[in-house]
């Protein structure tokens, strides 16, 4: 359905704000510490104070025109720091005022508060502060030499989304079992006891900031409705007025009401604390069409009405950047997406299709507003009808890189797998780039991203880092050393586990670190079991407890260790020695045998199965090397393999490669083939990439890419859609699609003024190729193109 | 040192039934073959000289130095590669297999392409009757230029004839393609008679069969034959320019233009008045 013109304006609202930075939060939340009125509490009371300080104080944003109210700063794109987290230096601020990409501007006065209160009460004081002062030197060194990267030091944990229930579910509801679980509470014999009181207190005062919070917007709108002339909107500001005192309070009876008790959740859980991947409404197909379907029965509301609302909350989305990332975070997650990623269709809790007019709807709202934010996918299921996929997939040739495809009966094999029960499995879905979750009762959560290539350079020198100078690694020695391919991969093992435990040992401490000082009331009410456990989200509180290391470069490890194989050992096409000498000299002088690397040698992404046994081997490994660890509040290790933009980092820190690949250049993608390396069409990149067991993961990530002109005919898409299903009934676990020409992306960087609106697939989420660096949209450039001669 | 003689191959496929086809490609994905995702084969060896064929790799019945331009960096290899090898029938399955989960989500399979698939008719017949024995759709797409008497048994096990007609008039076929036009027509009637699925498919050729008159022509040839509902009309395209020049050999389509699939919309409509359901 067409935009409205407020819709259009909000829209373009939305996408001419500038990016910048508020002192706002930072400001407050240093005046509530300042103040010392918290210094007695404990840990958990303390932080609910100080959110609730914020809330009462926090400026009302409302726009112009919209239908859902509640910004995360004083303005749309007005983004607040976390200086409890991380704090951000005058430098820093420089640094991101001016960059090219992904920038975020500051005035004198912002950052006059930084230099004169924020930054001189939170010095030495801040999460990151005590995180670098409590890791080892071992960590510092690989870390420095991009071994691997740490998702919690400039932002928190949370990787979560909303369950089904608490779309009915009102805040009153959550304090009465708050008072529920204060009662059980044995404070004689239970040695966590204390604890839980403190937690549980903090909770109840969380759930009272914000009921005050929604109030604040109530006395706004009903100021603004008093004054406002046109009567339309003085009857519409009077509903949301309404709304605003009905909801998070109670539980929502309609879609608006719906909506804007979401959005209420969402401001307080990425005001609490700076979350990865915000926070999600999950399924919310299946959240909405209940109350969609009883107003459309009883007639209180129109389609045109529940689109209107719906595009009004999609607005809301675009104008929450991501926290501002600076150093390897920035490096590794480049972009102002914050990765809410919304689930439309897969299954009902019992088992049976879950696509319903909602979801069709859905798309439509997708496809009208294009907007970068909220990401979307969809979950598909043996279940599901053709013609949802087939929907699907007209906006996904419309080349904007969404919805991405996910594979529900896979995840639901992954969830149970993982020993979550039936239901919260079904409830579940992904979130962020591709990551698996019981949504509503889990915390799973990603702690950083495992540079797999750069552990073979490392190997082929007795684990010793040129670039640094440095000796990381074990001693296994060097690649001569190895007669055997056999005893170069126990080699390539035994270091991916030695720094695996490096980098375990600073998850560890970094994630007691959040557990002591870091605790999120909020979040922790909205996620089972907390109340009844009386536990914090960051402690296990969760009913599930998941913590990730992604892997890097599947495609590109593949192919180095497959190329040692084939060349050095089977074929004797080149001598290790002379090989290492090439990588030494970044192939000068040995272009005859880059070439050789190059085309002539096998590669992952071809179904060829010489090299995607290489694939499959270092898939197990490095499931075999992180499973089985426990961390300190009880959450399983678990890999997935997903990059967001550290493929590109992670090849600034590599060398050159025996698979043909110049030092420095980027690494391949999620668990797409290296670019260019996939030569026999999409069927064999499917299959290629369907030999590993997905569902041993939470989550894989597959990107191809396709010229518009195979999709320019209904069969066309149709063969996508089959392509698709394929795919799934061989437990694949992600797939997406960049519809684009390569001669489109190279006159886009030629002349990005002409290009604004051009949104490319990058990884696990979609960007504009405009804001993407140079390195990443050549990356993206170089993807093989499935076309049709 | 094994020397291909293309002859030999041939009779002593017939002779002693060896079954080794002779092929260049095996192209996945290929969703202009027929319906669905299918794989095509493309066999080598065509008696055909079409001059506008864009596959000239296909023609001769023998592996032949194709040579490659390669880019890496600022440096530009020569691939000295060879185009054509032979394969067993049980090797092609193997390769065939691999796609079955998408033949069988879309509705394709493989379809046995050229050169001329029927020059190697012993071989297309096993590979089809093996494909008929495991559920498989199969497809030949054929230009009907050889005379083979295992056409029969050959229609018996394939599911659709993707059927070349280049033009239905014998002296445009003199000058412009070569062989007996007898044979094409009659193998045309003989597939007809056993009663297997036919689409038409139409090269259109600027200055060839692009007239009012060759399109009449062509159209009542195709009204005769019942068992012919779909046509598939292929614009010229100059992709195989380039392989002409790899090969040591001259392209003599000279400057003409890439055809568009909107330059044929009248075409198309002529042929859906005729009653054909018409693709481009």
């Amino acid at each position: 359905m067409k935009m409205t013109d407020r819709i259009r304006r909000l829209r373009e609202q939305s996408l001419n704000a500038v990016n910048r930075i508020t002192a706002e939060r930072a400001l407050l939340i240093t005046e509530f510490y300042k103040s010392g009125v918290a210094d007695a509490e404990p840990v958990p009371v303390q932080r609910a104070l100080s959110f609730k300080y914020i809330l009462e104080h926090k400026y009302i944003c409302i726009n112009d025109g919209e239908l859902i109210v509640g910004e995360r700063g004083p303005a749309p794109k007005a983004t607040p720091t976390y200086p409890e987290i991380c704090i951000h230096s005058m430098q820093d601020l420089q640094i991101l005022n001016d960059r090219a990409k992904v920038s975020f501007k500051s005035d004198e006065e912002t950052r006059a508060a930084y230099r004169d209160i924020i930054i001189p009460f939170w010095k030495g004081k801040s999460n990151r502060d005590r995180i670098f002062n409590s890791l080892p030197q071992e960590w510092k060194d690989a870390y420095a030499a991009g071994l691997f990267t740490e998702f919690q030091e400039q932002r928190a944990p949370g990787h979560t989304a909303l369950g089904i229930k608490m779309f009915h579910t009102g805040l009153l509801d959550l304090k009465a079992r708050i008072a529920d679980s204060m009662d059980k509470l044995d404070l004689v014999n239970d040695p966590e006891g204390v604890d839980k009181r403190d937690e549980l207190r903090a909770m109840d005062i969380v759930c009272d900031a914000m009921i005050m919070y929604a109030g604040r917007h109530a006395d706004k709108l009903e100021e603004l409705a008093a004054k406002e002339e046109d009567a339309k909107r003085k009857a519409e500001l009077t509903e949301m007025a309404r709304i605003c005192r009905k909801v998070p309070a109670h539980a929502p009876e309609t879609v608006h009401e719906a909506l804007q008790h979401y959005w209420f959740i969402h401001l307080g859980v990425v005001t609490e604390l700076n979350p990865w991947d915000s926070f999600n409404p999950g399924r919310l197909d299946q959240s909405l069409y209940p109350f969609y379907q009883k107003e459309m029965e009883e007639g209180t509301t129109t389609k045109e009405q529940v689109y209107e609302v719906l595009q009004s909350f999609w607005v809301k989305f675009n104008n929450h950047p991501s926290p501002p990332k600076v150093g390897v975070t920035a490096e590794e997650s480049n972009t102002y997406t914050d990765f809410c990623l919304i689930n439309v269709g897969g299954v009902k809790e019992d088992g049976s299709d879950g696509v319903n007019e909602m979801s069709y709807i859905l798309l439509d709202v997708i496809q009208e507003m294009r907007l970068l934010q909220p990401s979307s996918m969809i979950q598909v299921s043996k279940k599901n009808p053709d013609r949802f996929i087939r929907q699907a997939v007209e906006i996904i040739k419309t080349g904007f890189g969404q919805p991405s495809v996910f594979n529900t009966d896979a995840l639901v094999q992954e969830m149970l797998r993982a020993g979550k029960d039936v239901k919260d499995a079904r409830n579940g879905g992904c979130s962020g780039c591709v990551e698996t979750g019981a949504f509503g009762t889990e915390a799973y959560i990603l702690t950083g991203y495992f540079n797999l290539p750069k552990i073979l350079e490392l190997t082929l020198n007795d684990g010793f880092d040129k670039r640094t100078g440095k000796q990381l690694g074990l001693h296994t020695g060097k690649g001569t050393d190895y007669k055997t391919y056999e005893e170069l991969f126990n080699a390539y093992k035994a270091q991916v586990a030695h720094f695996m435990r490096i980098k375990l040992t600073g998850n560890n401490i970094i994630e007691r670190i959040f557990m002591r000082h870091m605790p999120v009331p909020f979040l922790s009410v909205l996620i089972d079991d907390c109340i009844a456990k009386g536990k914090d989200y960051m402690c296990g509180g969760a009913r599930y407890n998941s913590s990730y290391v992604q892997g890097v470069g599947l495609g590109s490890i593949t192919d180095m260790l497959t190329s040692l194989r084939y060349n050095v050992y089977d074929k004797h096409n080149v001598t290790m020695a002379e090989l290492l000498e090439a990588l030494d000299n970044d192939f000068k002088g040995y272009e005859e045998l880059q070439y050789q690397l190059v085309y002539n040698t096998p590669k992952y992404g071809n179904d060829d199965d010489y090299a995607d046994e290489q694939e499959v081997a270092v898939f197990d490994m490095y499931y075999d090397v992180l499973s089985g660890h426990k961390s300190p509040r009880g959450a399983d290790y678990r890999v997935n393999m997903l990059p967001t933009t550290c493929h590109v980092y992670f090849g600034k820190v590599t060398g050159a490669t025996p698979d043909g690949r110049n030092a420095w250049k980027v690494l391949s993608e999620g668990i797409s083939p290296v670019q260019g390396a996939d030569t026999n069409g999409p069927t064999a990149v499917i299959r290629s990439a369907a030999k590993i067991d997905h569902i041993k993961t939470g989550g894989t990530l597959l990107n191809q890419k396709f010229t518009p002109s195979l999709l320019s005919t209904d069969e066309g898409c149709y063969n996508l859609v089959h392509l698709i299903r394929a795919y799934f009934r061989m437990d694949g676990h992600h797939i997406q699609f960049n519809v684009v020409n390569a001669d489109t992306l190279r006159d886009a960087q030629k002349h990005p003024e002409n290009y604004r609106d051009l949104i490319v697939r990058v990884a696990g989420y979609s960007d504009y190729f405009n804001d993407l660096g140079e390195d990443l949209q050549n990356e993206i450039i170089c993807r093989t193109e499935q076309t049709t001669f | 040192m094994f020397v291909f003689c293309p002859k030999l191959f041939v009779i002593l496929q017939h002779i002693f039934l060896i079954m080794q086809g002779l092929i260049f490609d095996i192209k996945r994905y290929a969703i202009h073959d027929g319906p669905g995702i299918r794989t095509t084969v493309f066999l080598k060896g065509c008696p055909l000289r079409c001059r506008w064929c864009h596959n000239p790799e296909s023609q001769h019945l023998e592996p032949e130095l194709m040579p490659q331009n390669r880019k890496l960096g600022d440096r530009t290899f020569v691939d000295n590669r060879t185009v054509g090898y032979t394969i067993t029938p049980e090797a092609l399955m193997k390769e065939i297999r691999k796609d079955h989960v998408f033949f069988e989500e879309s509705g394709g399979g493989v379809t046995f392409s050229g050169g001329e698939p029927l020059l190697q008719a012993p071989f297309l017949l096993e590979c089809l009757r093996r494909c008929k024995a495991e559920n498989i759709h199969t497809c030949v797409d054929t230009a009907g230029a050889v005379h083979t008497p295992l056409l029969d048994e050959i229609c018996q096990c394939t599911d659709t004839f993707l059927y070349d007609v280049k033009t239905a008039k014998e002296p445009t076929f003199k000058d412009y393609i070569g062989t007996p036009y007898s044979t094409v027509i009659d193998n045309l009637r003989r597939i007809a008679e056993a009663g297997t699925h036919i689409i038409a498919r139409i090269p259109v050729i600027p200055g060839v069969n692009d007239s009012e008159n060759e399109i009449d022509a062509i159209i009542n040839l195709l009204a005769g034959i019942p068992q012919i509902h779909e046509v598939n009309l292929l614009p010229f395209h100059r992709t195989g320019a380039d392989k002409y020049k790899r090969l040591g050999r001259t392209w003599d389509m000279g400057n003409t233009p890439n055809l568009k699939a909107e330059d044929l919309t009248s075409m198309q409509q002529r042929f859906v008045d005729a009653g054909f359901e018409t693709k481009v």
